[in-house]
């Protein structure tokens, strides 16, 4: 039996109305950020480092930690104590003190909750910020849902930041270099270095959101030089992509989005990528 | 198989396949976790010989199946329209009104079918399957693909009908003063 013609490839099948709702009716989507934020909540669901996870390769173990660490900004939990994430099936995941229940054991779990304290701590700060410069603005809000710190914690501004218009040493950098494309073959990570991931990109989201741009990039740029194959890495290029669009580098921005779509063809963030460079 | 793979690579099918299958949008995100939950769950014992669109469809329908019978086959047709509209930055406001005005009727023709026959039109008519991959799908007879599908078109057709002389009927709004 031979299929019938699709309505679609035929037209003439269809009164106008027809045709239209049809159209609507393939062009459904979601929105840009939706499906980022049904990850988000999924992977604070799921113990996303079992078997199914992944096949215990480097993606696997970045998606256990950046999994861990979407619960943390979500529910203003905490994971504690450290984890050492390795890339190869063969090397053995290993958890150090301060972790109750153990990593490795919460790890091996495909149903365990993933280790999460209720009350936020006050502790110290998760990143080193580097220069003592300060930023006055955008405001920092404690990093407590990252794991804690102080509330007067300011933001370090490097020296040089883009301004609209202009190109900076730094910014003429970052234009040059595309987005990291792989997982190195071996990554080791802790969770501190995840926290101090997290913590900057969140601080660079922040500012970009609060129209701080420069601030935003140079927070990025750091984010980038510190942990060039960071667990939050493509939402780190889809920052900076925005960024560059509001500090008026359009050409350098699409420049860019060319490449992560490319180096992430089936990213979360790739459509809002597109969006932002797309918008007029 | 990666399972944060899976979710990039399909998160959109399984999105609109519910949407289709009449989900509400208020549930869309729930729905979509379940799925999701479902495929994680599962995904050690996924053959990947075997189509993962079929087997996610399948899990679609069924996690679409209890809401709609939660939801007492109440479908949120007009409330608000969350999911995207392919919408070019030239298009005017009356243009986005209008794409809305068809995806309103889409979705209110849709929710008229019977839940196996939009499955098939949704698949054929919208996803672009053979009948052949439909059966397997749905696990029918190639024969029973072809009747649900001349039958949801009949039901697409009145439906779509029905919307437009409704729209037709009803009253201009008043013009503001």
């Amino acid at each position: 039996m031979k299929d019938p013609r699709r309505w679609i490839e035929d037209p003439t099948e269809l009164d106008d109305a027809e045709h239209r709702a049809l159209v609507a009716g393939r062009n459904i989507r979601p929105q840009n950020d939706t499906v980022e934020t049904m990850w988000t909540a999924l992977a604070a669901k799921l113990p996303l480092a079992g078997p199914t996870a992944g096949s215990a390769g480097a993606a696997g173990a970045v998606g256990t930690i950046k999994a861990a660490l979407i619960g943390m900004g979500l529910g203003s939990l905490v994971i504690a104590g450290k984890i050492l994430i390795a890339a190869t099936p063969s090397t053995p995941v290993t958890a150090s003190s301060g972790f109750d229940p153990s990593a490795s054991e919460v790890l091996g779990s495909p149903h365990a909750p993933l280790p999460m304290a209720t009350e936020p701590r006050d502790e110290a700060p998760p990143p080193d910020p580097g220069p003592a410069a300060t930023l006055p603005q955008p405001k920092v809000s404690p990093p407590s849902l990252l794991g804690g710190g102080r509330r007067d914690e300011r933001l370090p501004e490097p020296a040089s930041l883009p301004e609209k218009g202009s190109r900076s040493p730094p910014a003429e950098q970052a234009y040059a270099a595309s987005p990291a494309t792989t997982v190195g073959s071996a990554v080791a990570m802790t969770t501190e270095d995840a926290r101090q991931e997290s913590w900057l990109v969140a601080r660079a989201r922040e500012a970009l959101r609060a129209g701080q741009a420069s601030a935003a990039f140079a927070l990025l740029e750091q984010t980038r030089q510190r942990f060039p194959q960071g667990v939050l890495l493509q939402e780190r290029e889809a920052l900076t992509i925005e960024a560059l669009v509001q500090l008026g580098q359009r050409r350098a921005a699409l420049e860019r989005a060319s490449a992560f779509s490319r180096d992430y063809p089936t990213s979360p963030h790739r459509m809002r990528v597109q969006a932002i460079v797309s918008a007029p | 198989m990666d399972f944060r793979k899976v979710y990039d690579d399909h998160v959109a099918f399984v999105w609109r396949s519910l949407r289709r299958l009449g989900v509400g949008e208020s549930a869309m995100h729930d729905a979509v976790q379940e799925v999701f939950m479902i495929v994680y769950r599962r995904l050690p014992e996924f053959v990947e010989r075997a189509s993962i669109t079929t087997w996610l469809f399948r899990i679609c329908m069924g996690v679409a199946r209890d809401h709609r019978r939660r939801a007492h086959v109440r479908r949120e047709v007009f409330d608000d329209f969350n999911f995207e509209l392919r919408i070019d930055p030239a298009d005017d406001a009356a243009r986005v009104a209008e794409r809305r005005e068809d995806l309103a009727l889409f979705d209110a023709a849709l929710s008229k079918l019977d839940f196996d026959q939009s499955a098939v039109f949704i698949l054929f008519e919208l996803e672009d399957m053979s009948g052949e991959q439909i059966a397997d799908v749905l696990a029918v007879p190639l024969g029973t693909v072809y009747s649900r599908l001349r039958l949801a078109r009949q039901a697409f057709r009145r439906a779509v009908l029905q919307q437009s002389a409704r729209a037709w009927n009803r009253p201009a709004p008043a013009e503001a003063t």
